[in-house]
């Protein structure tokens, strides 16, 4: 991963510094994406090496577009949530389960704290908003009441490097945007 | 391993996505969806090898992968830690995922091929409950009904045994799946390996019997579980995926329905083999999620080997079978009725009504033509296993199915013409009226 190894070099980025202009990873299509009931799951290394999965359970896009704040329960995800360290990277699908439309951003941790009131607000909006997405569905809310814990949240806050279409089919696995790549 | 994998059998059907979490050799995590974890045995699972090359390529990387399933009946998550092991191309376990995959639909979406390429099989060094709050019950999947459903097949399957008749096996087979396996709705259908297609030879459960209705080899449950030679369960058929598990139906002029229900959640299939062939299939369907464990899969696997065993058995000639001197019997003297015959697929059609095709419409072609040439209405199952003009090389296994299916047909269709068993290795045409044949290229 050329992006991520020119990265490192520079993390964390400067916006606007001298390395020229940064692209947006996460356009207003994608942005509109997100900020709707979408499955959040997430990756990253974790204490062991081995890969530790995790569900969020909340987002949010700073103005510009340049961070993303994603809640998740330490409680529920432990693997994924203990021993961070800032600059470790991190894999974000989002993914709507109406129509399996789905997408990957990659990412870097810029900052991880306690959830505020704010975010425990955005987070039991989210989940509240998903689960009744899910029973449209027919999933059951016991179900869901075992995959959406906004409980003992975490605040990670994440710059976007590069962002993968994955919707299932040709074409998966598409660059949407990334920072670095030519236009 | 903090439990075993048998334990989390309900979390290996397919019906949550599973998610699957590499990492690169440089640390970059990736995480995607995976339509199904396949259960291989307590310290092993296998994926398809359908995903993204971003996870194929970090697993040739690092050989390790996270994987989340999920519990399709509570919602309980597990995270496995799994090793890359190898991948398979033929074998038992392939065979099985190709088989399920092909049943389900469960490709990974629109576009995307479902020929399985390989696939990869893992060691599972670690089970790791996901915390839930609350807690949901605690499902034991290797099943409290498993002795109840054995007890089941076995009383079945001694009812089965005390049995002579082959057009009674199978009427005992579908009620004792409705009595003792407690199974809605039933259909037992038999290979037709000339035509590549399944027919129903009686069914219940269903508004319509179905009798002569057919399925496509290879094609929905029914059809995949005879191509594949093992049994096939669904146990969620919603959201996209009923478009592909939906049997085979056909329409047209020349069809009879298939029964189905009209939402089926849960469908269950086994193949009738015997002497290493498959002879039909026994289904079940019910309109409930996670209607059939694996439990039920092996009750209805091994009545249906039974069935197909007792039926080639009957199959056999009686030694000596007497035969009957031909008699001429009586013009019959009601309604005369038209009989079509298309010989390019031997479909008969009484009235302009369709009747049925393949070996059963030759065999009533042969009855009927050969009472217009000389007035005979008895004929024996030996004469025609010898009648070279029947073309009918596959006869010797299972004429006497052929027969059942024809009579129970005639019967369902009220049709003027019927055939009766006046005794085993025998046949006798009833007439209403006098037939007028045609024939049609």
């Amino acid at each position: 991963m050329t992006v991520f190894g020119r990265l490192k070099e520079s993390y964390p980025p400067v916006p606007g510094g001298s390395g020229g202009q940064v692209k947006q990873v996460i356009d207003a299509d994608l942005a509109a994406f997100m900020l709707h009931s979408v499955m959040i799951t997430t990756a990253t290394r974790g204490v062991d090496s081995r890969p530790a999965i995790g569900r969020g359970v909340g987002l949010r896009l700073s103005e510009d577009r340049s961070t993303l704040d994603l809640l998740i329960s330490r409680a529920q995800w432990p693997g994924m949530t203990s021993g961070l360290q800032v600059g470790a990277a991190f894999a974000v699908t989002l993914s709507d389960p109406t129509d399996y439309r789905t997408f990957q951003v990659k990412a870097r941790l810029a900052q991880v704290a306690d959830a505020d009131a704010d975010d425990v607000i955005l987070a039991e909006g989210y989940v509240r908003r998903m689960t009744q997405a899910l029973l449209d569905l027919g999933v059951t809310a016991q179900q869901t009441a075992c995959w959406l814990i906004p409980r003992d949240l975490v605040r990670l806050r994440l710059i976007p490097m590069a962002a993968f279409r994955q919707t299932p089919g040709p074409g998966a696995g598409a660059a949407h945007a990334s920072v670095g790549t030519a236009a | 391993m903090s439990m075993p994998l048998r334990a989390l059998r309900d979390c290996f059907e397919g019906v949550i996505p599973s998610i699957i979490a590499t990492l690169d050799n440089d640390g970059i995590p990736n995480v995607s969806y995976l339509s199904q974890v396949h259960y291989v045995d307590d310290e092993h699972v296998a994926l398809s090898n359908q995903f993204f090359s971003k996870t194929a390529r970090n697993v040739e990387q690092t050989g390790q992968a996270t994987v989340l399933v999920v519990d399709g009946r509570t919602g309980q998550q597990h995270e496995l830690d799994l090793v890359f092991d190898r991948a398979v191309q033929s074998g038992d376990t392939f065979s099985r995922i190709d088989a399920h995959i092909r049943a389900t639909g469960a490709r990974e979406g629109p576009g995307v091929p479902w020929l399985l390429r390989s696939a990869d099989i893992y060691k599972v060094r670690g089970v790791q409950r996901v915390p839930a709050q609350p807690e949901p019950p605690i499902t034991d999947a290797t099943g409290p009904d498993s002795v109840g459903r054995l007890s089941a097949a076995a009383r079945l399957a001694t009812r089965q045994a005390k049995t002579s008749d082959p057009d009674a096996m199978i009427d005992v087979m579908l009620d004792g799946l409705q009595q003792e396996l407690g199974y809605a709705n039933v259909i037992a259908l038999l290979a037709d390996e000339e035509r590549g297609r399944l027919t129903t030879i009686g069914s219940r459960g269903y508004s319509l019997g179905g009798v002569g209705s057919e399925a496509k080899i290879g094609e929905g449950a029914i059809g995949i579980a005879a191509a594949s030679a093992r049994p096939v369960r669904i146990s969620d058929m919603s959201r996209g995926r009923r478009y592909a598990a939906a049997v085979g139906r056909e329409t047209g002029e020349r069809t009879i329905p298939l029964p189905g229900l009209a939402e089926p959640q849960s469908q269950l299939a086994a193949p009738m083999i015997s002497n290493g062939r498959v002879q039909g299939v026994l289904f079940a369907e019910d309109a409930q999620r996670f209607r059939f464990t694996h439990a039920d899969e092996d009750a209805l696997a091994i009545v249906a080997f039974q069935l197909a065993a007792s039926l080639r058995l009957s199959e056999a000639e009686p030694s000596g079978a007497r035969r009957r001197r031909p008699e001429i019997a009586a013009t019959p003297t009601g309604q005369p009725f038209h009989v079509r015959y298309h010989g390019f697929d031997d479909s008969l059609f009484i009235d302009d009504a369709y009747l049925i095709k393949g070996v059963p419409g030759r065999l009533l072609f042969h009855f009927l033509k050969a009472y217009g040439e000389t007035g005979r209405t008895d004929f024996s199952n030996r004469e025609l296993r010898l009648d070279a003009a029947l073309r009918l090389p596959e006869l010797k296994d299972n004429l006497e199915a052929r027969l059942i299916l024809l009579r129970r047909r005639l019967d369902e269709k009220d049709a003027p013409v019927r055939i009766t068993r006046p005794e085993r290795g025998l046949i006798h045409l009833e007439l209403a009226g006098p037939p007028r044949l045609e024939v049609v290229a």
